[in-house]
């Protein structure tokens, strides 16, 4: 089987960051759109 | 385009071919040809990914996209950060452990021949379309800007591409496209600055930006609930999260991206930087066209956007055209004058409040105006479409672009054709020969397959340049290329799902589910009126439900048991 060393920090922790920033890009789009119209 | 410009092209595409073929020259086996290398670090691995997906019509429609409705269509990629998280953790790691070449070969591990070979077929006919498109597109700018017929150019584009896949494989595919991203991420940056720099000098980037959300281009998070609505932030979640696991978890051209022959980390790690790269590069692109509709409310645009019909138009219809262009003219004088109150500072309340409903409505004459062109050319002109939303961003940058930077936005969009074409042929290869010609032939040997795996690469293209002749009749180009995919992921990746999810399904369950998700999906896009993305949902769910309750009804023994 392949070697799977994983990142340091965990695999856990860098799903968190990419799934964090989604729901920051959506927050900030939203934001975006209410302050300019 | 001037001397410099073709230098800075010549060279850029010349040097991504050569380095390329330089470091994929030992190709002298099928798995290397098959495979992109076991030495391939997560960055590549991500780079690769990110490029398969940017295709051309990427940097010619996203820009016309947003110029017509806005940052919307960034919701489409909201899905993708989930799928990537879901690929990483769950369903790469199952591919590594079975060591395939292909995602369909694990069908047959999972259920038997059958069901592979007829969601093989099924991405087949899907990737061998969609790549005509993915031809055409570029060959309609080398058109514009050469002046060619657009058959010449599909050969031209089609042809070069061919040739470096057959003789490269995928090793040539993941190497050029390092350098392919390189150059697209340099071209992308370039024109955010060229196109803001072209602003009147009296207007701000500050106030652009508030006109762009005075007029609703800004608006890129719906939260309605309506089914019907293209893109909404529920539909880019949850339609948007089913397409994107089905491109990549099952389309071979993403798949043999990442199964690189290499470490399961690389793999898991290129997948996760392709999740956080992918949505603010959408956006930025996105952001380029409507910075692009910006510099138009602020100078006059084009009455029609295709340069080259519209120059034929005047020939033909002279008077309707002058007559178009005339009224044009008057409505952005009064939209300009609109919009000048609308910026000025310290302007009452009302006063804004009515500067922009003059914006908006001398904007809905404008775009009334352009329509009536676009009609009037179709009518007039064989081959030539009414809607020229592709062609604004092109437009823009053949008129505005300094010299120099003309060539670096033509080697990008070609850069971009390139990258996706040449992963498309190679996987349509790839699939060809793992999973129909070495099961017919397990007896062949390496040199026989790597023979086979060249001509079948050779051939998919033919074919993809043979429909790209057809594309011209097609509407807006990335929205055709995904209502095509999301005709075929629904149930490729419903197949998949069973496979991983439900263990008690076999073989004859899954092959009639699946057929019956594609047989759903169809009649659902040839009789319904739902938006595209929820395809992908319906044809999953129903292959999913539909292979569980065959499974229930089927005797105990239909179908071999799983291996995986």
């Amino acid at each position: 089987m392949d070697s799977d060393a994983g990142p340091r920090g965990g695999w856990p922790r860098l799903y968190a960051i990419v799934l964090g920033a989604l729901v920051v890009e959506i927050a900030l789009l939203w934001i975006l759109a209410r302050v300019f119209q | 385009m001037s001397v410099v410009d073709w230098i800075v092209l010549v060279a850029t595409i010349a040097g991504i071919v050569a380095y390329g073929s330089w470091r994929s020259r030992r190709i002298q086996t099928a798995e290397s040809f098959l495979r992109a290398g076991k030495d391939l670090r997560w960055w590549t691995i991500g780079l690769s990914v990110i490029a398969t997906q940017a295709s051309a019509i990427t940097f010619l429609s996203l820009p016309g996209q947003a110029y017509e409705d806005g940052l919307g269509f960034v919701q489409f990629y909201f899905g993708l950060p989930l799928a990537m998280v879901i690929l990483s953790a769950i369903i790469v790691p199952i591919y590594h452990r079975l060591r395939v070449y292909t995602a369909y070969e694990y069908l047959e591990l999972r259920f038997d021949r059958k069901t592979r070979q007829f969601t093989a077929l099924l991405f087949l006919v899907s990737r061998g379309l969609a790549s005509g498109l993915a031809i055409y597109a570029p060959a309609l700018v080398l058109s514009a800007v050469l002046g060619w017929p657009v058959l010449w150019t599909n050969l031209l584009l089609g042809g070069t591409t061919i040739v470096y896949t057959v003789l490269g494989g995928s090793r040539a595919v993941s190497r050029t496209q390092s350098a392919q991203m390189a150059v697209i991420f340099l071209g992308l940056v370039a024109a955010l600055v060229t196109v803001v720099m072209s602003l009147p000098r009296q207007v701000s980037f500050g106030e652009g930006v508030a006109l762009a959300g005075a007029l609703g281009k800004l608006q890129a998070v719906d939260l309605s609930l309506r089914f019907d609505t293209r893109y909404t932030l529920w539909s880019g979640l949850l339609g948007g999260l089913f397409v994107q696991l089905a491109y990549f978890g099952t389309d071979q051209s993403q798949v043999q991206r990442y199964l690189s022959g290499g470490p399961l980390t690389e793999s898991r790690l290129g997948l996760l930087m392709n999740g956080l790269v992918k949505v603010p590069m959408q956006l930025f692109i996105l952001f380029i066209g409507v910075m692009v509709f910006v510099f138009y409310q602020l100078s006059p645009p084009p009455l029609f956007f295709n340069g080259a019909a519209l120059e034929r138009l005047r020939e033909r219809q002279g008077t309707e055209v002058a007559r178009l262009e005339q009224a044009q003219t008057a409505a952005f004088s009064e939209q300009r004058a609109a919009i000048e109150r609308l910026l000025s500072p310290g302007a009452s309340p009302q006063s804004v409040a009515a500067a922009r409903d003059e914006v908006r409505g001398g904007q809905a004459r404008i775009v009334s105006l352009r329509r009536e062109a676009g009609a009037l050319a179709a009518r007039t002109l064989p081959g030539v479409d009414a809607k020229d939303s592709d062609f604004i961003f092109l437009r823009f940058v053949l008129d505005h672009f300094p010299r120099g930077l003309i060539g670096l936005l033509v080697a990008v969009i070609l850069s971009a054709a390139m990258s996706a074409n040449s992963a498309a042929l190679s996987s349509l290869g790839a699939t060809t020969v793992v999973d129909f010609y070495r099961p017919r032939r397990p007896d062949a040997t390496d040199a026989q397959t790597l023979r086979v795996a060249r001509i079948a690469t050779a051939g998919w293209g033919i074919v993809a340049v043979g429909f790209a002749a057809y594309a011209s009749l097609l509407d807006n180009l990335i929205q055709a290329v995904n209502v095509l995919g999301s005709l075929f992921y629904g149930p490729m990746l419903g197949v998949f799902l069973v496979g991983f999810f439900l263990k008690s399904v076999r073989g004859t369950a899954a092959f009639w589910a699946t057929v019956a998700g594609e047989a759903v999906v169809l009649a659902a896009a040839a009789f319904g009126n739902l938006g595209f993305l929820w395809y992908n949902v319906i044809g999953c769910a129903v292959v999913v439900g539909a292979a569980t309750l065959l499974q229930l009804a089927l005797p105990r023994d239909s179908g071999k048991p799983a291996r995986a």
